[in-house]
């Protein structure tokens, strides 16, 4: 006898015998009021398959062609997905924001839908004159915060805080995406490292051994991510390398406090910040062969700084004459499209277990992802 | 002892009548009588009267002076019609115009006819009035019919007028609006000077007078310490003297390094794209930051960036 699994179970003593006066006509329809292995059997013969809940398997937009160079405007709304492996190499530590990575093990594959402020800026690097200055992009999403941090004063850059377990992160993050890429390179230091009176990093070292540094004396993390910046950039003003700068919630390094204890006192600017000021160096209009994203939003700064997502609201006076000239890049709501779309995938995830009421769910949400994605959690 | 005889004396005492001495004595009182009230005066009005002369200035209403049969107020439960004016506190309540009738009105101005001179022809809209004469003095009159005719509130003098009927030159009204501070409205461009300080409306309107001219003179000289304004403290934004002319300049001649080029010296007035950059970037600065501004500065920076970016599929991004 097979044995197979009801999704809704409904246990109500004393109908047995309703039961067996109406089992014949019964039979003949879907319904199962009664769950007994004998009746079970007898549905199943009849109707030759077994009873489930009846859910419409929504078909789901899905492109095989997971090069994202390769997307176009035809294929906004549909879902590529990244492979385990690649995830595994380029956001093993850090790149993909907390709810989604959360998602990802909940739908247990990495699919991201196409969207259009993805593909203009794809299209953008794609014709860009990478012999000129390099070009910002600022998207307005995203998120990014200092929370509480061990942090040492900055014995290399006068005034200046580290933070070296950041540091040691952000450099192993480093490693695990480009070691493969910088180990075929074959790129050297230029510039002698002193880091104390027994240990330097010599010219003509790999650049790899910079970064090996930082990883085993934690302490130096930080002064290695300023070399190993001012090493690609160097790189690339030469041509060996094409840099691309990926910046997430730009706008907190503007939020002037941080919850850095030094001295056991508050009182951190984000200004100083020894990681800041490094990435503070690729703004400069020093350097070609490269290009710079960067996302603003309202959640990584403090309240008194929000009230609108637009980036010269978020980077004020000062961080937009940082990074002015620069490309604004709206992510404007769900068209009704991806909308759509997107909860065809839900659907098909079961994360959506409800089927309709899509109307109302535009209307709650207003088409707002992250909005959606909260009142789909318990439909 | 107050005795008196009783008159029918039986045998020969006489009887002490205590109670017939207090009847006797006793004070009738008159019982008072209304006098009968003349009809109301509306009763016997003519309807041909001349009203304004019954009527003839600023009064709380009457109901025996007003032959009108007008009814105030409201029964709590609904029941009953509204209480006629008789007695009607509601009524004397409420400021009325009774002395503002048509014919009065009319009365009035023909009996000041004579001290008015004709209206100017020039003055024929109200842009050419508020052209010709921009200040507005503004004053309150209060009216009582209480012994004291006198109201504090009409000491206040308020002047209005528009920013831009002064002749002032850049550093003038900069300094005017400073001075002004919230007495200037942004958006409409007003100034209004409220003076309440002294007692009496002619001396708070000869302080006013006296601010006007203050104000004026003051805001034209130009004193040493203005001369320490740093580019924080400007009014309004001036690209030439920002870095974003920096910014530009360093992107048109790279690999030239920016240290090295003398950039007040520069004149972009025939560069087509860096005038439309400079428009969108004082745009965003001195007028805010909208979804159309936003815009504008993208489509400049897309042009001074990559001239190609304009024709890519992409490109066009305004929703």
């Amino acid at each position: 006898m097979s044995i197979f699994i009801v999704s809704k179970i409904s246990i109500r003593f004393g109908h047995m015998r309703y039961v067996k006066e109406n089992r014949e006509r019964r039979k003949r329809t879907s319904y199962l009021p009664w769950r007994s292995a004998e009746v079970c059997e007898n549905i199943k013969e009849e109707l030759g398959k077994p009873y489930t809940q009846v859910i419409p398997k929504s078909t789901v937009k899905r492109i095989s062609e997971t090069n994202p160079i390769q997307h176009s405007l035809s294929d906004i709304g549909k879902f590529y997905t990244i492979s385990e492996e690649h995830k595994k190499k380029y956001f093993q530590l850090n790149g993909f924001p907390k709810d989604f990575s959360e998602q990802t093990t909940i739908f247990n594959e990495n699919a991201i839908m196409i969207r259009k402020p993805a593909l203009e800026i794809i299209e953008y690097l794609k014709n860009a004159d990478y012999t000129k200055l390099p070009i910002k992009y600022v998207i307005s999403m995203h998120l990014h915060k200092y929370g509480r941090k061990e942090a040492n004063i900055s014995e290399t850059r006068n005034g200046l805080v580290d933070l070296p377990l950041e540091g040691a992160l952000l450099l192993k993050h480093f490693q695990l995406q480009n070691e493969t890429l910088l180990n075929k390179l074959n790129l050297k230091t230029t510039k002698e490292y002193v880091w104390n009176q027994r240990e330097s990093t010599k010219v003509g070292e790999p650049l790899m051994a910079l970064v090996n540094h930082g990883l085993n004396r934690v302490r130096y993390s930080c002064d290695c991510i300023h070399g190993l910046i001012n090493e690609l950039k160097n790189a690339a003003i030469n041509g060996q390398i094409k840099f691309l700068v990926a910046i997430g919630g730009f706008n907190s390094f503007y939020a002037g406090k941080t919850m850095i204890r030094m001295d056991e006192k508050y009182g951190t600017t984000t200004d100083q910040i020894s990681i800041f000021q490094s990435f503070l160096s690729t703004l400069q209009n020093d350097w070609c062969n490269g290009a710079i994203i960067m996302t603003v939003c309202e959640s990584t700064t403090l309240p008194k700084y929000r009230g609108s997502p637009l980036p010269f609201f978020l980077l004020r006076r000062e961080g937009f004459e940082t990074l002015d000239p620069f490309i604004p890049i709206q992510v404007s709501k769900l068209s009704e499209l991806e909308f759509h779309s997107l909860l065809d995938y839900y659907e098909d995830r079961r994360w959506l277990q409800k089927i309709g009421a899509r109307d109302e769910l535009e209307f709650i949400s207003c088409r707002i992802p992250a909005e959606l994605s909260r009142y789909c959690a318990t439909l | 002892m107050n005795c008196i005889e009783h008159e029918n004396i039986s045998g020969e005492f006489r009887v002490f009548d205590v109670r017939s001495n207090k009847r006797k004595h006793a004070h009738v009182q008159e019982k008072y009588t209304r006098p009968p009230a003349n009809p109301p005066r509306e009763k016997i009005m003519p309807t041909d009267q001349d009203w304004p002369s019954v009527w003839p200035g600023p009064r709380t209403f009457h109901p025996a002076s007003v032959p009108l049969t007008v009814r105030q107020g409201m029964d709590k439960n609904q029941k009953i019609a509204p209480p006629s004016k008789y007695a009607n506190a509601e009524l004397m309540k409420i400021p009325n115009f009774l002395h503002l009738t048509p014919p009065a009105v009319k009365r009035h101005c023909d009996a000041i006819k004579k001290f008015c001179t004709p209206w100017p022809n020039e003055l024929d809209t109200d842009e050419n009035i508020n052209k010709h004469f921009p200040l507005k003095i503004i004053t309150n009159d209060y009216c009582y019919s209480s012994p004291k005719i006198r109201d504090p509130k009409a000491r206040v003098v308020t002047f209005k007028f528009p920013l831009s009927a002064m002749t002032l030159n850049n550093h003038a009204e900069d300094k005017i609006k400073r001075l002004l501070g919230e007495r200037f409205n942004q958006e409409t461009g007003e100034v209004t000077l409220v003076t309440d300080r002294c007692p009496m409306r002619r001396q708070n309107y000869d302080y006013n007078m006296y601010l006007l001219v203050a104000l004026y003179y003051e805001s034209m000289n130009v004193e040493e310490w203005e001369a320490e304004k740093q580019e924080e403290d400007m009014e309004y934004y001036d690209w030439e003297k920002n870095p974003s002319k920096k910014a530009y300049i360093a992107l048109k001649y790279w690999p030239k390094p920016v240290d090295e080029i003398k950039i007040d010296e520069i004149s972009l007035e025939n560069d087509e794209k860096a005038q439309n950059y400079k428009e969108a970037v004082t745009d965003l600065f001195n007028k805010g930051e909208t979804t159309h501004n936003l815009f504008k500065y993208k489509e400049a920076v897309l042009k001074i960036v990559n001239d190609e970016f304009q024709n890519l599929d992409v490109g066009n991004m305004c929703q």
